[in-house]
């Protein structure tokens, strides 16, 4: 039934984390931030950080992580490495390292994690499976999707800009006017869509459930899958496996 | 519908007024429907006809705050948003999910549809609406066209008594909308649900309804009952019908059967181009020769070929993650003329947007030609995607398929001619003349974002033109426009090409089309 129906599926391209759901993706990122911050020394952390080198690609399949997405994780590993080397006395790499190792153990694994997130997929989890409070969850998704079309809208201003005439490019202090200015159409763009999108949703009985008191239903399920274990699996062995060779060996 | 019952509507004395707004854009209006009875909504642009739907649906106050006094009643209650089904004039606006299939179940939903019924109605109504797209597109990617049928699927979907439509086909091509009346007509069949359509066009909806409410200036102005596809003349008085015709016409409501409106005159050189104006400086200066003159020995008068397009292909979106943007190829060999309007047509959906904003430099084409010629190029490149802002204003106007996209600036003044300010041209006088022609001049001072539709797409249109570009883009320029609105527009665009810029107007408007001395007809065929 479900293959015919044609709702949307989960991707089946791609790595495991592409058939994940929202919900082990979270779990494991919670697992392996609290395997981080458990493992008491370098040598567990070493050990958890080459376990996840070869698991990560492996999980993500070809092409499924965009992978410069993980500059903003590496210069968050690299300013928390160098502001323990800098504060510490006296200066020791080894300290700088082992604090570096053990963000990075966790971030790196989150941002990757996080991009094979979709919206609308936590939303069916959270109020499904974890029974949070629909309304609210609905209002977050319906946010969020408005909220990633920033980006269309930014490169639509940029048009109207361009053929405009105002797309001034040719000194800098233009530009960070010109910049500035973008900023603050796309901020009042946002906030006009945003009532209307309040509208969209009123228009299509958002506020219906509560007036009734008829629950709504949800068009996708939930289901937590084998591969939602295994991953959770995998994410409880790598904080494992560095906790206790963290513990065992010095 | 099962399990919906017609809900019957009263409004009684409303009256609107947003905040800082000086006049009410609904003032003291009565209306009352039996449950099941079918509306037409009709009236001059900017008339206060989505408002009103607005009103019906309980949601008046959720865009813009202002004093509402007087009574609306939906099923004999207070509508709070969520009893009736409002499909929104621009159809972008209403999406709510990312998927196409998502997003028409949404009302579903909320109406505790549960599961197994959901997807074989979306299923149903992907078909009626005619969508060609699958359950999974984004919502994103999708063109004006394709939004509109989404929207009206979505609504049909979740409609709970009373179902409001707004100028639910004013972007779709003629069989688009034709099979979009069908199905609207299917889903009031049984009269289990109430409707009011707001619509300036008549054509093809008077068979499905049994009334025709004009308004007018947000008052009620008359209110005809319909029978049998046409209407009732019998009604008022004894020579009432031609009487009846003219009233209507003269509120800009196209009636069928009525002679189509012709272009308004307005003057070429409110429209005409800034580089033959420095032209026209050079060969003429000190001499005292007419308007006309001026006109007729123009170099580009004659017609030079000012862009030549052939067989382009340009992405439609910009790629996502993991995702190829689907690229749209544009099988066509042309060259725009200066003087001439050319009309783009095709189904809703296959690029005509997209080649537009090829067109006007915003897309570099992945394949094929856009080559600006030596008279339009000057000293730019030949490639306009290559062009500077500055060299693209100065060569292009453009208008985009939602007019309130190139507002820029508080007022509608100031909006208008930002570009001019920017290029340093004084435009103050044809920028009046403009919004004067196209009915704009009460609302010159006012915000660009209290404008109608209507009034948003002639805005976007005047700003296009003032500035004196060579090319003018027009994507969709008579949309949500009524009869006089329309042969305004039409006359601008007639002025434009007889001062000579070359027109491209992209449009499902067959009497549009009509004033191109050019045809460009875009199918769906090798769209990879």
């Amino acid at each position: 039934m479900r293959k015919s129906s044609g709702r949307p599926r989960r991707r089946s391209t791609g790595g495991l984390l592409a058939s994940c759901g929202p919900l082990s993706l979270l779990g494991g990122s919670f697992a392996l931030m609290a395997g981080a911050l458990a493992t008491p020394r370098a040598s567990g952390l070493m050990a958890g950080a080459a376990l996840l080198a070869l698991l990560l690609p492996v999980g993500c399949g070809r092409g499924g992580f965009p992978w410069r997405r993980m500059i903003a994780a590496g210069l968050a590993v690299a300013s928390v490495a160098w502001s323990n080397w800098l504060l510490a006395t006296p200066h020791s790499w080894a300290v700088a390292a082992t604090a570096g190792l053990r963000v990075g153990l966790f971030v790196v694994p989150g941002v990757v994690f996080a991009a094979f997130v979709r919206p609308a997929e936590l939303g069916d989890h959270l109020a499904q499976r974890l029974r949070l409070p629909p309304r609210p969850v609905v209002a977050a998704v319906v946010a969020v999707q408005r909220f990633e079309r920033l980006g269309q809208d930014w490169a639509d201003l940029s048009d109207i800009r361009r053929v405009r005439g105002i797309h001034d490019r040719r000194s800098p202090i233009r530009a960070v006017g010109g910049f500035a200015e973008q900023a603050l159409a796309l901020l009042v763009g946002a906030l006009r869509d945003a009532a209307q999108t309040a509208i969209a949703v009123e228009a299509r009985g958002f506020s219906r459930p509560q007036r009734t008191g008829v629950p709504r239903t949800w068009a996708c399920p939930a289901p937590w899958t084998a591969t939602d274990t295994r991953l959770m699996a995998c994410c409880g062995g790598v904080a494992t496996v560095s906790v206790l060779t963290g513990a065992l060996i010095g | 519908m099962t399990g919906s019952r017609p809900a019957a509507v009263l409004v009684r004395g409303l009256t609107w007024t947003p905040l800082g707004a000086r006049t009410p854009v609904l003032a003291d209006v009565d209306l009352r429907l039996e449950p099941g009875e079918r509306v037409l909504l009709t009236g001059p642009s900017g008339g206060g006809k989505s408002t009103l739907l607005r009103a019906l649906a309980g949601v008046l106050d959720a865009a813009e705050s202002g004093e509402a006094t007087g009574e609306v009643r939906v099923g004999g209650e207070t509508p709070l948003g969520g009893g009736a089904a409002l499909l929104l004039q621009d159809p972008g606006a209403g999406q709510v999910a990312e998927t196409v299939g998502r997003d028409i179940a949404f009302g579903m939903e909320n109406r505790a549809v549960p599961r197994t019924a959901i997807w074989p109605r979306v299923r149903s109504l992907v078909g009626r609406v005619g969508l060609s797209v699958g359950q999974e597109h984004r919502v994103a990617a999708l063109s004006g066209g394709e939004s509109q049928r989404v929207g009206l699927a979505g609504s049909l979907a979740s409609a709970d008594g009373l179902l409001l439509l707004d100028e639910p086909t004013s972007m779709l091509d003629p069989d688009a909308a034709a099979r979009v009346r069908d199905s609207v007509a299917d889903a009031v069949a049984d009269r289990a649900l109430t409707l009011v359509l707001a619509e300036h066009r008549l054509d093809g909806w008077l068979p499905l309804v049994d009334r025709l409410v004009v308004v007018a200036a947000g008052r009620m102005v008359a209110d005809l009952p319909v029978r049998g596809g046409g209407l009732d003349a019998h009604a008022p008085g004894p020579d009432s019908a031609a009487d009846l015709v003219r009233d209507l016409t003269s509120w800009g409501v196209w009636l069928p059967g009525v002679p189509e409106p012709t272009p308004w005159p307005v003057a070429a050189d409110v429209c005409a181009p800034h580089s033959r104006a420095l032209v026209d400086a050079s060969a003429w200066s000190g001499s005292r020769a007419s308007a006309r003159e001026r006109e007729t020995s123009s170099p580009f008068a004659g017609g030079a070929a000012l862009l030549r397009v052939k067989d382009v292909a340009v992405a439609r979106d910009r790629p996502r993650r993991g995702a190829v943007a689907s690229v749209v190829h544009c099988r066509v060999e042309a060259d725009l003329v200066a003087g001439q309007v050319q009309a783009v047509l095709g189904a809703s959906g296959v690029g005509k947007s997209t080649l537009l904003a090829a067109l006007a430099g915003l897309r570099r084409p992945v394949g094929g030609v856009v080559e600006a010629l030596p008279p339009l190029a000057r000293e730019a490149s030949t490639h306009p995607h290559r062009w500077t802002s500055r060299q693209v204003a100065t060569r292009v106007g453009y208008v985009p398929q939602r007019p309130q996209a190139s507002v820029i600036g508080g007022t509608c003044r100031a909006s208008l001619l930002a570009t001019a300010r920017a290029l340093g041209r004084d435009a103050e006088r044809r920028g009046d003349a403009l919004m004067e022609q196209l009915g704009l001049g009460a609302v010159a001072d006012r915000s660009p974002y209290r404008l109608s539709g209507g009034e948003a797409r002639r805005l976007a249109l005047a700003t296009a033109v003032v500035h004196g570009p060579d090319l003018l883009l027009l994507d969709e320029p008579t949309v949500g426009q009524d009869r006089d609105a329309w042969a305004a527009v039409a006359g601008v665009i007639e002025a434009a090409a007889r001062a000579g810029v070359a027109v491209v107007a992209a449009t499902h408007d067959d009497l549009l089309a009509d004033l191109a001395a050019r045809r460009i007809v875009l199918t769906r065929g090798a769209d990879a």
